[in-house]
């Protein structure tokens, strides 16, 4: 199975929301769709799964334009919504039936997706008087119910209680080890990291960066350094020509040019009598390479965009 | 189809289980059955109310010319005491009469010798009515007169004789059919506008809680209007024909078999079985005409407080219709005016069922104003659709009409 979202765009009046936002998804796994709000993330998944006319482009799963008609997607939109006045069974094999299932399976499914989200005694609940947290595990139900082999989950983690976060995170890989194609946006650059193995950065509807996350982040290097000493050593890290680039609760992080630069630092402490008890050297963290390229402008950034994926066909 | 059927579904059943539903549904069931228990209140509130003896009549006769006035006056109102007044206390009476409404006062006086009747009460509301008193006493006086002239008796009877008449109507608009036409008209409105704002309430409900985002990836728009329209549509119907079973058992358990409306009995022989299938039909498609139109209003709207000023075009095409149907059907019948409104698809579903009931209708009018009609739903409902697609999911910016036809399926 293939997902092959290729040169989408869409302008709203004079502004371009998306322009020719392009990738795919040949194996299982969660693909990232990062940026911040009013990125064109929510442009782009919408005009994926043919919610919205798309200006240009194409989006295909096997070779075929995506559309409710062609295949059975999930999709969870980034403004939840349930019918509050309704039973939250109901509501859940009603949106099945709608799917395709028969009203008894469709209740089935509704009941085992309840039972495996912890959701299963507010069945016979009316949904506004479920918790918020509780409504999104709902939601996403909606979205699994009719068990797609894709899934659109447009800012899954917004709103949750780490709890319920954690659980949503849970769900996320056992569903990526059952094999499903997962694309899911996001602004926290951490969950995005966390899962995505291959990603997709926009910035005012423009693609900055693509590609593998792995190969992005090996293609900068190794330019921070972690330490935490007993005393503050940011003096001699400056002498040594390091930049300060936080100073955390009990650890310090610094910008180097090299491992050497590290290595040199590292001497010079201990020569200090400064022991380090954590000494990490690291490549930048996505929201720092996200800051860097937002930063940048579109023809530069983009351009270097596709040099950091070195190589990765998309 | 199959999508069509589940929103119907969902729509009807969600409906039908909500409390605001079966109170509604109770209380109005509740109503018609005190409604035909009236009849049957009144009937014994007058037998009360005549058993009563309570009511007095002072009677001032100042007149030779009037014999037996009292015994005539007593007849007309058996429940009512005449007392023999004193022409001197008439202040007094009518201090009386100013604070009592079961207390009247009749004088009968000849002033330069012309007769006078003067009824005095309390309120326009008061038991005697001043031209009954009138034409029970002017009998009396112009016998006494004519008989003083020396007229014979045989002749003062055959004066005083009634000419004997019957009134009978050539076309079929008798009482009936008029007061069903007239509640067939009004049901249809109340239909029309409150099921058709059930099924805007329901989108608007959708959008500003934002399952539309959730329904429109798993449903084509058009099925989702369609499936929403035939549900509230079915549940419209569905409590109207309760109101009616309620209506029916009521009738014949609590109204009179002799209950006279107006004078006349009420019958439904205006109902055959042809006019009701074509009274149901015109239910159908004037009741969709709207219901479309209606759906799209609940769809241009991010938030349920914006649903009535969005609802005002249709609420005054629906209103303009129904006083234009009822005034010209019932005011001129052959009218210019009643023939377009019975062809004009937003006044004909009021229209025609009027006329249909009261016979006041060809078969090719009909034939005509349905064809019309059908075509004028088909236009509205896919024009509706079109702008129901290109609305559910805008939110604060306005829909241009070219996006009406480029916007998704």
């Amino acid at each position: 199975m293939i997902l092959t979202v290729k040169e989408l765009s869409k302008t709203y009046g004079t502004k371009k929301a998306v322009d020719k936002i392009s990738f795919e998804m040949d194996q299982p796994g969660v693909f990232g769709l990062i940026g911040t709000n009013g990125a064109g993330k929510t442009t782009t998944i919408r005009m994926m799964l043919g919610i919205i006319e798309k200006d240009a482009g194409t989006a295909e799963w096997n070779g075929k334009t995506i559309s409710r008609e062609t295949m059975s997607f999930g999709y969870m939109p980034e403004e939840r919504g349930i019918y509050t006045k309704t039973k939250v069974l109901e509501q859940l094999a009603y949106f099945g039936q709608l799917r395709g299932m028969s009203h008894v399976d469709a209740k089935k499914a509704s009941l085992a997706w309840m039972e495996r989200l912890g959701v299963i005694e507010y069945k016979d609940m009316v949904a506004e008087k479920v918790s918020k947290g509780n409504q999104q595990k709902i939601q996403l139900l909606a979205a699994l119910i009719h068990d797609p082999d894709l899934i659109v989950l447009d800012e899954p983690f917004s709103g949750l209680d780490p709890v319920n976060a954690e659980l949503i995170r849970k769900l996320i890989s056992e569903l990526v080890q059952e094999g499903k194609y997962i694309v899911m946006s996001s602004h926290q650059m951490s969950t995005v990291e966390e899962f995505c193995e291959n990603l997709v950065m926009l910035h005012n509807g423009q693609t900055i960066l693509r590609g593998n996350l792995k190969r992005i982040k090996a293609g900068y290097g190794h330019t921070n350094l972690l330490v935490r000493t007993v005393g503050d050593v940011t003096p001699l890290a400056l002498e040594a020509g390091l930049e300060l680039l936080a100073r955390h609760a009990d650890e310090t992080e610094f910008k180097i040019e090299g491992d050497d630069m590290a290595e040199a630092f590292l001497a010079k402490i201990i020569d200090a009598g400064q022991y380090p008890i954590k000494y990490e050297i690291r490549e930048p963290s996505l929201h720092e390479i996200f800051l860097e390229k937002a930063a940048m402008p579109m023809t530069a950034s983009k351009d270097e965009s596709m040099d950091t994926t070195m190589g990765v066909p998309i | 189809m199959k999508q069509i059927l589940t929103v119907f579904q969902f729509t009807f059943l969600d409906a039908v289980r909500k409390k605001a539903f079966i109170i509604m549904t109770c209380v109005i069931m509740f109503l018609i059955l005190a409604a035909c228990l009236l009849p049957m209140l009144s009937e014994e509130i007058d037998s009360a109310i005549t058993s009563d003896q309570s009511q007095t009549c002072y009677l001032l006769i100042d007149s030779d010319r009037v014999p037996g006035a009292k015994e005539a006056l007593q007849a007309l109102y058996p429940n009512a005491e005449f007392l023999d007044g004193d022409i001197n206390l008439s202040g007094k009476y009518k201090d009386e009469i100013r604070v009592d409404g079961d207390t009247a006062m009749i004088v009968i006086v000849e002033e330069d010798g012309v007769p006078q009747i003067r009824v005095t009460t309390k309120s326009f509301m008061s038991f005697l009515d001043a031209a009954l008193v009138a034409e029970t006493i002017s009998p009396i006086y112009i016998r006494e007169v004519m008989r003083e002239e020396g007229v014979e008796d045989e002749l003062i009877d055959f004066s005083q004789t009634t000419i004997p008449y019957e009134a009978s109507i050539a076309g079929s608009m008798d009482l009936s059919g008029y007061i069903v036409g007239i509640a067939l008209l009004m049901i249809m409105f109340f239909s029309i506008y409150f099921y058709g704002y059930g099924v805007s309430m329901s989108i608007a409900n959708e959008k500003a809680s934002r399952v539309m985002e959730t329904l429109i990836v798993s449903a084509k728009p058009s099925h989702i209007l369609i499936g929403k329209c035939v549900g509230m549509g079915v549940l419209g119907l569905v409590q109207l024909s309760t109101f009616l079973i309620t209506a029916a058992v009521g009738y014949r358990l609590f109204v009179p078999k002799d209950f006279l409306l107006m004078g006349m009995p009420l019958s439904l022989s205006a109902f055959t079985l042809s006019s009701a299938i074509l009274v149901l039909i015109y239910f159908i498609l004037g009741y969709s005409l709207y219901a479309v139109m209606n759906a799209v209003c609940g769809a241009l709207v991010d938030k349920i407080e914006d649903l009535n000023s969005a609802m005002m075009p249709v609420i005054f095409i629906a209103m303009a219709s129904f006083y234009l149907g009822y005034f010209s059907a019932l005011m001129d019948p052959g009218g210019m005016l009643s023939k377009i409104t019975m062809y004009v698809p937003f006044t004909a579903p009021f229209v025609v069922p009027f006329k249909l009931l009261n016979a006041d209708i060809s078969s090719a009018d009909v034939a005509i104003s349905l064809a019309i009609l059908t075509v004028a739903v088909i236009i509205v409902a896919w024009l509706s659709a079109r702008l129901y697609t290109a609305s559910v999911l805008r939110y604060g910016k306005k829909l241009k009409i070219q996006e009406l036809f480029r916007d998704k399926k």
